[in-house]
């Protein structure tokens, strides 16, 4: 009994070594990929399981994992570290400030290399030049534009009520917000009216900057510069400051920006459409939002947040179901699953046609807000060459001075500009 | 003749037998045994201490990312751009900052709570020790979102309705410059303090009471004794706890910088352990990064060295 009570758990440890426990064995030549993505829990998570299941139900015998990454910033340390140990992810959410220094130290597959290799030209024909044009980089195309957002003004109704103010007639323009910021303070116990929620991105910074007529990033005489040394860029950063440092605006990152605002802390929160399904499911107020304001005559120009997807597989096997799943996200119904779960805006007309997203838009008016800015979305500011990175820091340093109110907006970004243009001296441009 | 084996072998010892295998087998033992045990963990130190080194010292003489093979050397630029930049010089200026912090929180604090505790009993030492030593065990991210309350720049931030208690408008306490250094050392310090306060606890309880004792009897006085006796004979565990402060100072607040600042606003919670990690790794320019540990080797060393020849003068240890 001893002897048999002995051999039983290795006979039960080799049986289980000998079964395929694992979905690769079941199938015959099976792949698997692995997605890389930023889609936690709160943000995305559970669309992008949706689609993965989906993909695989289409496709037997390719199998996604998907591996999400904290932010952007962090996704591309990992991609760097997963590549140098030669086994890199197969598909990549790569956001849009990182596009030019995956272009110059990656080694992506270029869509032109996928189409030629595994066909699925008419799908990309689907795409509209200007979308895809945000992912062309010298005469080829880093990777497919996927999450498209821009920065829309999410605002409490209920706080307008209490104001004596018509919710559904909320100000487009900077002037009509400054204007009515003192009675939807007072009338709400003194909170701060704004909350432009910020990162080392400087998503919001290049929203101020170039809706007031100014440029992140210029081309002269052949070579970037920084265009933060104008004094379009001055007005617009000291917008954002002046509403900071008279404590109209609360000063604070993304982290503490959207609880601020979920928590009544705040009148109105400017934040990514793409956040639109996260503060819908939490905000226990009426959530409403409108367009990003306007500033004088100045045509608003708001930058495209998101990402893009890159191929990064090596094996042929892997590439092939690679570049299968990335169209499927891109396919009309995938793409509908994810603005609808999310709240990116559609990439092509087909998605805008497709009955179950009809359907989401017309009962969902904060989409539409998204949607209704798409004209005046401009390519998100990647600074150029092997210091592009290090430049965005000194943008993010330069706003941060100026609301914290340690130097005057056109002070820190000249500041900044200067550093930024010795980091990036060299990089050409074509005007 | 036999030789006799004194004469090859070392002054005051002897051996029976003599020869040249006894004295190839005696210098082997000797010379080349100590060696073969060494051998493995020297082995390991040069793989993953100083080869590293070694190519941290290459990196820094170049420029690149991780991943492009093809790296430019730029000779002793990169060194030059540093000790040129005004940033930097902040950077280590912010970094002497955190060290002057640690040594008060994580050093002073804990020894003075450790004195205040020579008259508890037992039982009261117990409850001391626990209720400080809690935000040791504490993983540091938790620690770090605890905090984060604390230091909410809404009104709901708990420091904020501290301070409207007192009519004082909200603050940003991580965005205001000067607030945002000694926040984040703070939490550092919190969360190291309760361990550093049990160190010297026992390096108290270590002093033997008999020397107290007959000091006491002798006639000296509270204070007395504290000077003459607790101090330098708690002195090995004081720079103990100096040298493994200044050490982990700057490493201490990595988490709660990465988490909570960035290292902002405007780099006024930087300090060299983070601008590495942001250089290596933000903005992948591996070699400023390596350049920034290089000299951060050759700051703490000589820091380190010198500490050791100045404190060794006045540390009295038992032998």
């Amino acid at each position: 009994m001893r002897k048999l009570l002995t051999i039983l758990p290795l006979v039960a440890i080799s049986l289980f070594a000998l079964m395929p426990h694992s979905p690769t064995a079941v199938a015959q030549n099976a792949v698997s990929i692995e997605y890389w993505n930023i889609n936690n829990q709160g943000f995305g998570g559970a669309t992008v399981d949706l689609l993965i299941e989906q993909f695989e139900a289409a496709n037997p015998g390719i199998n996604v994992e998907a591996r999400v990454q904290e932010s952007y910033p962090s996704l591309v340390q990992n991609l760097e570290l997963q590549i140098a140990g030669g086994n890199p992810p197969a598909v990549v959410q790569i956001g849009w400030p990182y596009l030019d220094y995956v272009y110059n130290n990656l080694p992506y597959v270029s869509v032109e290399e996928l189409i030629e290799k595994w066909g699925g030209a008419e799908h990309v024909a689907q795409f509209p030049e200007n979308i895809l044009n945000l992912t062309l980089m010298g005469d080829s195309h880093v990777g497919l534009a996927y999450s498209l957002s821009n920065p829309v003004v999410y605002y409490n109704a209920d706080m307008f009520v209490k104001a004596g103010l018509d919710p559904d007639n909320p100000p487009t323009t900077w002037e009509g917000w400054l204007e009515i910021a003192p009675q939807l303070s007072q009338a709400n116990g003194g909170i701060p009216v704004f909350n432009f929620g910020y990162g080392s991105d400087n998503w919001i910074l290049q929203a101020f900057v170039e809706s007031n007529g100014g440029r992140m990033l210029v081309c002269k005489d052949g070579e970037y510069r920084s265009g933060l040394d104008s004094p379009e860029a001055a007005a617009g950063l000291q917008a954002w400051a002046d509403v900071v440092l008279s404590g109209q605006s609360l000063n604070a990152t993304y982290n503490e920006a959207t609880p601020a605002f979920i928590g009544g802390e705040t009148v109105t929160y400017t934040y990514s459409i793409a956040g639109r399904g996260n503060l819908q499911s939490q905000a226990s107020f009426d959530l409403r939002a409108t367009v990003f304001p306007q500033f004088g005559d100045n045509p608003v120009r708001v930058p495209s947040g998101g990402n893009l997807l890159v191929v990064f597989a090596t094996d042929p096997q892997q590439q092939e179901a690679a570049w299968k799943f990335v169209q499927h996200l891109t396919s009309v119904e995938g793409l509908s699953e994810w603005t609808r779960g999310l709240g990116y805006v559609p990439l092509y007309e087909a998605v805008l046609n497709e009955p179950a997203y009809a359907e989401f838009i017309a009962q969902n008016p904060i989409q539409q807000v998204g949607n209704s800015q798409l004209d005046r979305m401009v390519r998100w500011t990647s600074f150029p060459g092997p210091n592009g990175l290090a430049a965005g820091e000194v943008a993010f340093r330069a706003t941060q001075a100026a609301l914290g109110g340690q130097m005057s907006a056109a002070e820190a970004l000249a500041q900044a500009a200067q550093e930024i243009n010795e980091l990036i001296a060299g990089q050409p441009c074509t005007e | 003749m036999m030789k006799s084996a004194a004469s090859t072998s070392a002054p005051g010892r002897s051996y029976p037998l003599a020869g040249s295998r006894v004295r190839i087998s005696f210098t082997f033992s000797r010379h080349v045994v100590p060696y073969l045990y060494l051998t493995p963990a020297l082995l390991a130190i040069i793989m993953f201490v100083y080869l590293p080194l070694a190519r941290t010292l290459y990196l820094s003489f170049h420029q690149g990312n991780l991943l492009n093979p093809t790296r430019s050397f730029v000779g002793l630029d990169n060194y030059t751009q540093l000790l040129n930049s005004p940033v930097f010089h902040r950077i280590l200026l912010q970094s002497a900052q955190y060290m002057i912090f640690s040594l008060i929180g994580s050093v002073l604090i804990p020894i003075s709570l450790a004195l205040l505790t020579l008259h508890l009993t037992d039982k009261e030492l117990d409850f001391y020790q626990s209720a400080l030593f809690l935000p040791t065990v504490i993983a540091f991210n938790v620690v770090v979102l605890i905090w984060a309350f604390f230091f909410l720049a809404t009104p709901n931030g708990l420091f904020n309705r501290l301070i409207a208690l007192l009519d004082q408008p909200p603050q940003s306490w991580l965005r205001d410059p000067s607030f945002a250094l000694p926040s984040i050392a703070l939490i550092a310090n919190w969360k190291i303090m309760g361990f550093h306060f049990l160190l010297a606890v026992a390096g108290l309880k270590a002093i033997p009471k008999e020397i107290l004792e007959a000091a006491y009897v002798d006639g000296a006085h509270e204070w007395t004794l504290m000077r003459r006796i607790v101090l330098p004979l708690f002195a090995p565990t004081g720079l103990f706890l100096v040298t493994v402060t200044l050490i982990g100072s700057l490493d201490a607040v990595f988490t709660p910088i990465r988490v909570l600042t960035e290292g902002g606003p405007n780099n006024a919670t930087n300090n060299l352990m983070y601008a590495i990690y942001s250089e290596g790794f933000r903005f992948f320019r591996v070699g400023q990064a390596s350049a920034m540990s290089v000299l951060l080797i050759l700051l703490f060393g000589s820091a380190i060295y010198m500490q050791y020849r100045l404190l060794d003068r006045w540390v009295t240890y038992e032998r």
